[in-house]
């Protein structure tokens, strides 16, 4: 936990040793089924008997105040989360020097209605606002997410969701330009779209294509609201506050990095954030800054140690975020903005993820204007309602989606009372048993050996190759043949190189669809000039700006492709009945799932890269806590020939060429008769250690090469493989589902109901109930009877 | 012994049909001959205040509960009412005290077991997810993408 001494009230409000079944037990009160769950930083109860009311202990370690929680459990509500966090001193009764303006709130569970508290000490104002509301929601979570576009681009963007979706980890959400709010580096490009979705909320850092740009994002930070924006305080110049953000830092990664606070300026931009406190390490990009949501300008940037500490050192340095004895600041510079809250005080939401409903008008302000959003109705008038729908008393029988004027998603209310989640992204439901497997990443390659040496090029020194290779061929003067005479001991500095294995030299050169120094067998850039052979024949590839050649450490190369999690859709059956999965592997194809297998997880794909071949092969794994799980291993091709070494007309030439340059060098003799004058100065050289008809057979020979009659090598055209590089680039999985109908006036009655196969007590259930084996000779009544209760039962009742 | 009788519109499924049902008539009935406990037939006076008998369907006599399947109007202003004895609310309490294997049921379902009594709609979701990244993307003009393999070269 890399939170300390930032949100200690948050953090620490549960002793970590202080389990609700030892509460429990220390109460006397019968809650065997109890359980006490942890999600996102609150505290979840499953199973809360009806008439149990827990008196939560928590404990807020810095200020060493302790507080006590009521929990509740509303009537037919399943899962309650609790959820604790700061209540700011209400009043003005600290001393900040940099303070023109206090805001706070209490918010004291739902029997007490919340209110503001303003405080301006230099007209010594003071405004005191109740919320008149009567229904307090957990109405809004949202998750931070830092973005990185082209390398060049840093800011972010808020993503808001229903608690339901974000603890189904089931969401998608659309983020735009006009989302995006750069905190450093060039402008927002325009027309971006890109969705994002659950997946991210592992935290690990994702990277999309968008219109061109490369878009690397992960989420820095989730929080909690009670409103869905900040609240309106009239009087106050229509400033905005809102009394109750709670961020929480993403535990799960070093890299978190937002600090929200309550700002007290019209929003424009981000309207619900003091500050933000950035670290970000992708794309080769690394900062350390402050946002300033008041000037929308960066006030401070560092690279140093990474560390929640560090910032936090670092950003009171800066005057915007200080600690203060567990407590923090957030203030504007120059005076722009001053927000201090106290951590030591709490509030408490009770909700249920059981029935959301809608409603509307929650609060005089009536800020909510997003009809669609669910929420939990808690109180009224003072009185508890959980989670009864306005008007209904008695619908336990219906599903929510099939009670009139509430359409809720079916998926949002998949937790009967027997119901779990079945499971969830990342949820290790399957038992893997047996090692976690990895990849050797160490294959010797040839420089270790001398025997064979991989070059890594980029375009221009493949270019460099081709004039090298072809266009020197026209120039006898050309330091090209100026290495091959010397090679051929033609002049002085004679040497064994053997002419005719040029090309043998040259094993292949392919194309590959991935960076190649990303890959852990690179070894770094070698020399500008490749070697072939006994090194006699150097090929300098860096002139025009193309910089040094890389060489290959492995032959193989390993690469990481990505995850994508499978969520459940419906979170029942139907995610695997009736669906089928696939996933696209580029250069290999599409590869059959098992839904069964692969719902709720995250599933991973590595390529293992031969780079001697071009083929590929490609591990489909599924990734959790308990390591990599194969599930499949698929063969491709990925690297494509871009014809050279065989090209039948260019060893054609060598050949030729050798035969006439080892006749030469045989004979020995003078080369008189030979018209130099053609230009063939090389002609002229060979000529001078060959008798005259072999010279001119040397001469007609060099000529056909040298002028043309024979093909050079040629580089680019169409080599094998090329169509994968057109292909998608982006491995996907696609999955393929029916629909399902709930529509209750096509939806026969007697189809309600699903499979069970439990035992139970038939007063305990309601709703429609079909059961088998049941034994009928406790009723009191006639034989007879017993025998058509026991058909009725078989055939279906509604209890 | 006392007759109650009126109406119930709850489904003939629903076990405990007692919220459901409204009594509109109360009359002390005396049996004068043997009755039928699963369909017995009750002659009762025809008088203007149960002029709305033949329109009534469900009754509770003797602590049982009974649909009434027919109303006749015999001569001398009498209905019969024929009666049929309803098995489940009747034995109600009984019920719900019975354990049993329960194969299908509304809310303490098994979410993960198939329901071939789903409906579904006949067109299908393609629902598409890419990978969080690609290690594919590069661009050529710059980055090595190129393998140049030779024979020897770099250690010689």
């Amino acid at each position: 936990m890399k939170t300390d001494g930032l949100y200690p009230t948050i953090i620490n409000w549960v002793p970590q040793n202080f389990e609700a079944t030892e509460m429990i037990t220390a109460l006397g009160i019968d809650a065997p089924d109890l359980t006490e769950s942890y999600w996102m930083g609150w505290i979840a109860y499953e199973k809360m008997p009806s008439a149990l009311k827990i008196s939560r202990q928590v404990i807020d370690s810095d200020s060493r105040t302790m507080s006590f929680v009521d929990v509740t459990r509303a009537e037919n509500v399943d899962v309650t989360i609790v959820t604790c966090a700061d209540a700011s001193n209400a009043s003005p009764g600290f001393n900040n020097p940099y303070a023109s303006i206090y805001a706070g709130a209490k918010w004291r569970s739902f029997d007490t209605i919340p209110y503001s508290d303003l405080y301006i000490p230099s007209s010594r104002s003071r405004f005191v606002n109740k919320f008149d509301v009567n229904t307090i929601g957990l109405t809004y979570t949202y998750a931070v997410i830092n973005l990185c576009i082209d390398d060049a681009l840093m800011g972010c963007a808020v993503v808001t969701m229903d608690p339901v979706e974000l603890y189904e980890r089931h969401f998608t959400r659309t983020i735009t330009s006009a989302d995006i709010t750069k905190l450093s580096g060039a402008s927002v490009p325009s027309g971006l779209s890109f969705e994002v979705d659950d997946s991210m909320l592992d935290g690990t850092l994702q990277t999309i294509t968008v219109s061109g740009h490369t878009i690397k994002f992960f989420v820095g930070a989730f929080g909690l609201s009670a409103f869905d924006r900040p609240i309106t305080t009239s009087g106050t110049g229509g400033g905005y506050y809102n009394p109750l953000p709670v961020v929480r830092l993403h535990d799960d990664r070093d890299h978190t990095f937002l600090i929200g606070g309550t700002r007290y300026v019209a929003p424009s931009t981000i309207w619900n954030w003091g500050g933000l406190l950035i670290y970000a390490s992708t794309g080769g990009i690394e900062r350390k800054e402050i946002y300033d949501a008041a000037t929308t300008t960066i006030v401070g940037g560092y690279a140093g140690t990474v560390s929640i500490d560090d910032m936090v050192a670092i950003s009171s340095g800066y005057g915007i975020i200080t600690p203060e004895n567990g407590n923090f600041s957030v203030q504007g510079v120059g005076g722009g903005y001053v927000m201090t809250r106290r951590m030591y005080s709490w509030y408490e939401i009770v909700t249920t993820l059981s029935y959301f409903m809608r409603y509307n008008n929650y609060n005089t302000q009536n800020y909510h204007t997003d009809a669609n959003k669910y929420y939990p109705k808690i109180s009224e008038n003072g009185e508890f309602l959980g989670v009864l729908l306005n008007g209904e008393t008695d619908r336990a029988d219906l599903r929510p989606w099939q009670i009139s004027g509430v359409t809720i998603d079916p998926a949002s209310n998949k937790y009967t009372p027997d119901d779990k989640p079945p499971y969830g992204p990342g949820e290790d439901d399957d038992e893997k048993i047996g090692d976690s497997i990895g990849f050797n990443v160490n294959v010797p390659g040839g420089t270790a050996s001398g025997l064979y040496t991989m070059y890594a090029l980029r375009q221009a020194h493949v270019n460099n190759l081709g004039a090298a290779l072809w266009t020197s061929f026209n120039s006898p003067d050309s330091n090209f043949w100026q290495n091959v005479r010397m090679a051929a001991g033609l002049y002085e500095e004679a040497g064994s190189f053997d002419l005719s294995t040029i090309l043998d030299y040259i094993a292949s050169i392919r194309i590959y669809p991935f960076a190649l120094i990303n890959l852990p067998g690179y070894t770094g850039a070698g020399t500008g000039a490749i070697k072939m052979g006994t090194g006699k024949i150097p090929l300098d590839l860096s002139t025009g700006g193309a910089g040094n050649v890389g060489i290959m450490g492995s032959y193989t190369g390993i690469i990481d492709a990505g995850s994508v999690t499978i969520p459940a859709h419906y979170g029942d059956f139907r995610d695997l009945e009736g669906v089928t999965m696939s996933v696209y592997l580029p250069y290999i194809g599409n590869v059959t799932l098992n839904p069964a297998e692969v719902t709720g997880q995250t599933l991973q794909a590595t390529y293992a890269v031969d780079l001697t071949s071009g083929s590929c092969v490609a591990y489909l794994l599924l990734s959790g806590t308990w390591g990599y799980y194969p599930i499949g291993v698929y063969s491709g091709t990925i690297g494509a020939d871009i014809p050279l070494s065989a090209s039948q007309g260019n060893r054609m030439f060598l050949r030729d060429l050798k035969n006439v340059l080892g006749l030469g060098s045989i004979l020995g003799g003078s080369l008189s008769g030979v018209d130099a004058t053609d230009g063939d100065a090389l002609a002229g050289a060979i000529g001078s250690g060959l008798a005259s008809g072999a010279a001119y057979m040397a001469k007609n020979v060099y000529k056909q090469g040298m002028g043309g009659a024979l093909t050079p090598p040629t580089l680019g055209g169409g080599g094998a493989n090329f169509a994968g590089f057109g292909a998608p680039q982006t491995a996907y999985v696609q999955i393929r589902r029916h629909l399902y109908a709930y529509n209750a006036q096509t939806f026969p009655a007697s189809h309600m109901g699903r499979r069970s196969y439990g035992v139970h007590t038939l007063g305990t259930l309601s709703g429609f109930t079909v059961c088998d084996a049941v034994d009928v000779s406790g009723i009191p009544a006639p034989a007879d009877i017993q025998t058509d209760i026991k058909k009725a039962l078989e055939s279906g009742v509604y209890l | 012994m006392q007759l109650q009788y009126g109406k119930c519109n709850s489904d003939p499924r629903v076990v405990d049909k007692r919220p459901y049902f409204q009594v509109l008539h109360t009359t002390d009935i005396l049996a004068k001959d043997t009755i039928s406990d699963r369909a017995p037939v009750v002659v009762i006076a025809a008088m203007v205040s149960n002029a709305d008998a033949p329109a009534c369907n469900y009754a509770f006599m003797g602590g049982m509960y009974y649909y009434i399947d027919d109303v006749d109007l015999l001569p001398g202003g009498r209905y019969a009412l024929h009666m049929r004895l309803d098995i489940l609310t009747s034995y109600a309490d009984s019920i719900k005290n019975l354990s049993a294997v329960v194969v299908r049921q509304a809310g303490a379902n098994a979410p993960m077991l198939a329901d071939g009594a789903y409906l579904t709609k006949s067109n299908i979701q393609v629902e598409t997810r890419q990978f969080n990244r690609s290690p594919f993307v590069v661009n050529y003009a710059s980055d090595f993408c190129y393998v140049f393999s030779v024979i020897g070269g770099a250690n010689t």
